[in-house]
């Protein structure tokens, strides 16, 4: 049945012109390898991208105080081209941020998974071939949310990738943006593990059991697992933390916070539970 | 370059022992390269921990790498003999062996840790009043903010949060060779209180009070210092969030305190001589305030704010 559907979709011969073809081929793709290849090669871009955010890290790390060469002065203009400590801290906090949620976990389950398990299991396409696309496409929603947190007051998400409440509570705008990229790439793996479950446990060839499978599968299995059930948890942590900003509800925020000289909109809640929530996934994630 | 690999695998666990073994025995050039020195009676316990573990690890690293390497050695297929590799599917035995192992390091671990986290966590140092054993009071109220250290000294009363406070900052000049508890709270964010030394560190949470204790067994005196440090990411000025600690003997600290008195709290009176009963009662008091609850903290705070 689900063979079936994956012909249909991927690897039957499509009708129309050459541009819808192309567009239903390599964008729109529900073909397991090409799916495969979109995550591998826009974490590939990211990873250009969070490489560059670590060589400012490490530039100020090398030489601190000191004045950047050739593009500190375009970037940097208020600091006299040197990076300042607030720039630091978003540089290390989006480094941290783009190295793990778009580009290990992308590469390791969205590309390695999709473009391994059929191949490793023996079967013709992954179970939800329109689900493996949407769990693509839902990457690019957070692709625009961390970009134009760039550009939001704050100038990127400056708390530190694990986003603790008080201090994330209190950062710029570009923090919301932030859990919110976070939240679709909680969505967008979500439903790739979904995919690897019911993939793996279905759809293996005829005498490929259980315990013949290559462990890289058993590996992704388990990943998988994690996700599916850990992975609901931190995204619901992530809009209770976006509610704390935006709707002033107070899950993460104690009673009586100040700083700044500015008090907090609302108390009574636990900082702690962010971070038991944060690590019921994260830890077994890293 | 046939034995390329298998070399480059003998070599890594090997140099990376030694490396390990220099450092912890500080031998040149690595003659400061592993923790600072010891300034508390915990940090005996606590480096043993460190440096069992890291032995522990080193004898893994050492018995696998070394395993690999001389397989790697040995079924080289450009190798003299030109034997091909065996293949084994799966052998029971050898998975039972490697998976009890860990398990075992692991349980070990588990226990030996146990005393050390007890002593340096849970149980707060006890002190005896009268007859009465009762938990030290704290001595000074840590309160952390960013970008810096506020030090609250309990006055003549002993007791942490009252008038008579003597408020410092960013120098924390403690008395050796004491039971010292820190009441610890932040101002703002989630800080973390970190002297290396001491090897102390907790974290600080807004909205929570927590005690921290150490008990040190070096001076530094009044001319030198030691480090306090914020180990969790507070902001831009993270960085910079770094107070002085002095650990000095009792006569030196109490002349100090003395000074800080007349310097920093001008209304202050001297207290009358008071009567043995007198202080049981305040140390009472100071104990109450001590088994205060979580919700109690919350008043404390509200207390705070009237004042």
């Amino acid at each position: 049945m689900a063979q079936a559907t994956a012909e249909n979709l991927g690897h039957g011969k499509r009708k129309g012109n050459v541009i819808s073809r192309f567009i239903f081929t390599y964008v729109f793709a529900t073909d397991h390898k090409i799916i495969g290849l979109q995550f591998l090669f826009s974490s590939l871009i990211w990873f250009f991208v969070g490489g560059l955010l670590a060589l400012g890290v490490r530039w100020q790390l090398a030489w601190p105080w000191t004045d950047m060469p050739i593009v500190g002065q375009a970037l940097f203009a208020d600091s006299g081209g040197q990076i300042s400590p607030e720039f630091y801290t978003m540089l290390f906090t989006m480094h941290a941020t783009i190295m793990i949620f778009f580009v290990i976990i992308p590469v390791l389950a969205g590309a390695f998974g999709n473009y391994l398990i059929p191949l490793m299991i023996g079967a013709e396409d992954m179970a939800f071939p329109r689900l493996n696309m949407l769990s693509y496409w839902f990457m690019w929603p957070a692709f625009a949310c961390i970009i134009i947190s760039f550009f939001m007051p704050g100038y990127g998400a400056a708390a530190g990738w694990t986003s603790y409440p008080p201090l994330s509570v209190f950062n710029g705008d570009a923090q919301s943006m932030w859990l919110l990229a976070m939240v679709f790439v909680g969505i967008s793996s979500m439903m790739g593990s979904i995919n690897y479950l019911t993939t793996i446990i279905q759809m293996r060839a005829p005498g490929m059991t259980m315990f013949r499978m290559p462990m890289t599968i058993w590996g992704m299995f388990i990943t998988a697992i994690m996700q599916a059930f850990a992975l609901p948890v931190l995204t619901a942590a992530l809009l209770m933390q976006l509610s704390d900003r935006v709707l002033h509800t107070g899950f993460f925020l104690p009673e009586n916070l100040a700083m700044d000289n500015a008090v907090a909109a609302s108390g009574g809640g636990q900082v702690l539970l962010w971070q038991h929530l944060f690590w019921f996934y994260s830890h077994p994630a890293v | 370059m046939n034995r390329f690999w298998s070399i480059l695998f003998f070599c890594v666990p090997i140099l990376g022992v030694v490396t390990f073994l220099m450092a912890m025995f500080g031998i040149w050039p690595l003659t400061h390269a592993w923790l600072p020195q010891s300034f508390s009676v915990a940090g005996d316990s606590i480096d043993r921990l460190f440096n069992g573990i890291h032995l522990l690890s080193s004898v893994i690293l050492l018995g696998t790498g070394l395993a690999i390497g001389w397989a790697i050695w040995k079924f080289d297929h450009r190798g003299d003999d030109r034997k091909k590799a065996a293949y084994f599917h799966h052998n029971t035995l050898l998975e039972v062996i490697w998976t009890l192992i860990p398990a075992i390091i692991l349980v070990f671990l588990a226990f030996f840790q146990m005393k050390s986290w007890t002593e340096n966590k849970m149980e707060r140092p006890v002190v005896e009043v009268n007859g009465e054993t009762t938990l030290v009071p704290p001595m000074v109220m840590v309160k952390a903010k960013r970008f810096g250290w506020e030090f609250h000294y309990a006055g003549a009363d002993g007791v942490v949060e009252t008038q008579d406070d003597i408020y410092i900052e960013n120098l924390l000049v403690l008395p050796a060779g004491e039971d010292i508890v820190l009441q610890l709270e932040s101002r703002d964010v989630i800080h973390s209180f970190f002297v290396p030394e001491l090897r102390l560190k907790q974290d600080i949470v807004p909205g929570m009070t927590q005690f921290s204790w150490f008990n040190s067994n070096q001076e530094t005196g009044l001319d030198d210092k030691i480090e306090i440090l914020c180990t969790e990411l507070c902001g831009w000025g993270h960085y910079k969030m770094v107070a002085d600690m002095k650990l000095v003997d009792r006569p030196t600290f109490e002349a100090w305190l003395a000074e800080q008195q007349s310097a920093y709290s001008p209304k202050f009176k001297e207290p009358e001589e008071s009567e043995p009963d007198v202080a049981m009662a305040k140390t009472e008091e100071a104990n109450s305030k001590v088994a205060m609850s979580e919700a109690g903290a919350l008043e404390l705070q509200t207390n705070q704010i009237e004042k």
